[in-house]
């Protein structure tokens, strides 16, 4: 098995982040593999057992996690994120388990339109991440095991984070 | 959008309003930025305030810093594993003479012109004393100013900036038996609060977040998505609530069982029972031992009890439910922040613990599937409150069906208000001395 090369790397983020900037969520749900993690940590250096996360998800989170943002109405996405997301900083590497590890940084901005001069709405927002994408080839082709986002404030008080990233 | 300051007298009499049927609040005490400077001297310089647990602290030299109303707090473990709470103010010339959450030091020195205090909040040092100073100047008199009262009950530690304020479990009351549950879970009797935090803020009053967390009129309409996403894909990431599995229509029913009730001194709590066959259901995962040892310690009547869905407010700014800490600290009379911490049962099993962690994490957090959409209301509520020509809000809800008991408890149904007109009561009552 090849590493995948910088350009693959970046394709594959790029669609990523088109995935959920175009609130294709179901297709995103695909790019993770069975035992793939989507992970915001508080504690970049803790296990998530042993700190609080912003997000860990496993499978059955995330399914539930699109479900909550594309089959039911809720205050905090009533009206609804607007995100666009910048995708910089690109690395590839292999880890020694045959995974592909793909390093990057992202901005995503975020804005709920609406009435925008009630709080929360109309404001836009920047969070900058570091990333960290493991894919595994299942020889149906490249699924995520792990993406990793380190916000730059995670471990202060963020209101609503209850879209993608 | 803040208010014009009250023209005139402060009367708190005109801002809750309380007849046998009737009970409304002033949308000015969420408003008003008058009053929210008083609530600041009134309820935060008098109420006992949550400042963290002894498990966050462990060691000597240890510190977190915390908030009491507006007031910079440092809280530390000295030399010889007393804890301090400290104002975070140097008695030099006012700077915060630390500025990191957590920590361990010796000492804390001011960044600004030096000033070197000890764990116990001593001055030990003044930077280039000869000469600048009087030879007598009394350093004993210039350490940092202790929070008067400071006290730690099973490990929680509880501030008040005011000398002759009652003791904390006088102020406590009758809600007493609520917090010791939470605490009385854990096999060992402790907690670990050391999880971290998962910290968000809003746009509204600091009030919102404190009524709402005993609020169980709310979750049908605000929580709706939640119990649709629970019928639809169950507990097994986590459970949540009392409620096991069963259909929207199903949880809704269930959320009518259950209680509110009132404390004198603005506390209150919300507690809906467990299902009938949520035992059962909690024996065939990681809760498995845990209820073993549950009804072995208590029985299984009261371990049915203890393991009920039940929130507390301690008056004014904590809440404890879903094995957090729920801290609501006011920034300005519009803006709030929310920091949640998780806490484990020392004794309990990893996988139990564990369990309860994801459980936790679905419905709690900035990210999740629950407490985001509460504050949301809490900014939307805040928004509307500019109709100012609209005075009243209406917490009346129940009234006719409220009981009080020989403790001055009062009792209602579920979805009543009796535990927002407690703090009401609570919150005039301490306004108006």
């Amino acid at each position: 098995m090849t590493c995948m090369t910088r350009a693959d790397a970046e394709a594959f983020l790029y669609r990523e982040a088109r995935l959920i900037d175009e609130r294709r969520f179901e297709d995103w749900l695909k790019l993770f593999a069975e035992d793939g993690i989507y992970w915001l940590p508080i504690d970049d250096h803790a296990e998530p057992t042993d700190h609080l996360s912003l997000i860990y998800d496993d499978e059955l989170r995330r399914r539930e996690r699109v479900y909550r943002l594309t089959k039911t109405a809720f205050p905090a996405q009533t009206p609804p994120s607007r995100t666009q997301h910048f995708v910089s900083n690109v690395e590839v590497s292999e880890d020694a388990g045959g995974e592909v590890v793909i390093r990057s940084a992202q901005i995503v901005y975020e804005l709920r339109s609406g009435d925008d001069r009630q709080y929360e709405i109309g404001r836009q927002r920047a969070f900058a991440a570091r990333c960290e994408h493991r894919l595994r080839n299942d020889g149906h082709g490249w699924r995520l095991t792990l993406k990793r986002m380190v916000l730059l404030n995670r471990e202060t008080a963020i209101p609503n984070l209850t879209f993608l990233l | 959008m803040d208010r014009l300051s009250l023209a005139s007298g402060f009367d708190p009499d005109s801002l809750i309003v309380e007849t046998l049927n009737d009970f409304r609040v002033s949308g000015r005490v969420y408003t008003d930025q008058e009053i929210f400077r008083l609530e600041m001297k009134h309820i935060f310089g008098r109420c006992w305030i949550y400042l963290g647990h002894e498990s966050e602290i462990p060691n000597p030299g240890d510190y977190k810093t915390a908030y009491i109303g507006l007031r910079p707090v440092i809280v530390t473990r000295d030399e010889n594993g007393v804890v301090h709470a400290m104002l975070n103010r140097c008695r030099h010339r006012g700077s915060v003479i630390c500025r990191a959450h957590t920590g361990n030091e010796k000492r804390f020195q001011c960044q600004y012109h030096g000033w070197v205090y000890g764990l116990n909040g001593d001055l030990l040092g003044i930077a280039k004393h000869k000469g600048g100073y009087p030879d007598d100047f009394d350093k004993a008199s210039y350490g940092l100013m202790a929070v008067p009262r400071v006290t730690v009950y099973r490990g929680m530690v509880f501030a008040n900036m005011d000398p002759d304020a009652i003791d904390f479990l006088e102020y406590l009351g009758a809600a007493k038996p609520f917090l010791d549950i939470h605490l009385d879970r854990s096999p060992s009797g402790e907690i670990d609060v050391t999880f971290g935090a998962h910290r968000t803020e809003y746009r509204g009053n600091w009030k919102f977040q404190a009524e709402n967390s005993t609020d169980g009129y709310h979750g049908d309409t605000v929580h709706e998505s939640f119990f649709k996403l629970v019928a639809e894909f169950g507990n097994k990431g986590g459970q949540h609530g009392s409620y096991t599995q069963g259909s929207v229509d199903d949880i809704f029913k269930h959320r009518l069982n259950g209680r509110t009730l009132g404390f004198e001194n603005g506390h209150g709590v919300w507690e809906s029972p467990l299902t009938a066959d949520a035992l059962d259901n909690m024996r065939a995962g990681p809760y498995r031992d845990y209820v073993d040892w549950m009804e072995a310690t208590y029985g299984t009547f009261r371990t049915h009890e203890m393991l009920n869905a039940m929130n507390l407010v301690i008056f004014p700014s904590l809440a404890i439910l879903h094995g957090q800490f729920r801290v609501m600290r006011p920034i300005a009379v519009d803006r709030t922040e929310v920091s949640i911490q998780f806490f484990k049962l020392k004794g309990a099993s990893d996988a139990y613990n564990n369990f309860r962690m994801s459980g936790y994490q679905r419905f709690f957090g900035p990210a999740s599937f629950g407490s985001p959409d509460d504050v949301e209301i809490f900014a939307v509520n805040q928004t509307g409150l500019q109709a100012e020509e609209v005075e009243w809000l209406l917490l009346s809800r129940g009234m006719g069906r409220e009981t009080t008991d020989n403790m001055k408890v009062r009792t209602a149904e579920i979805t009543d208000e009796t535990s927002q007109r407690a703090f009401h009561r609570g919150w005039k009552r301490f306004m108006s001395f």
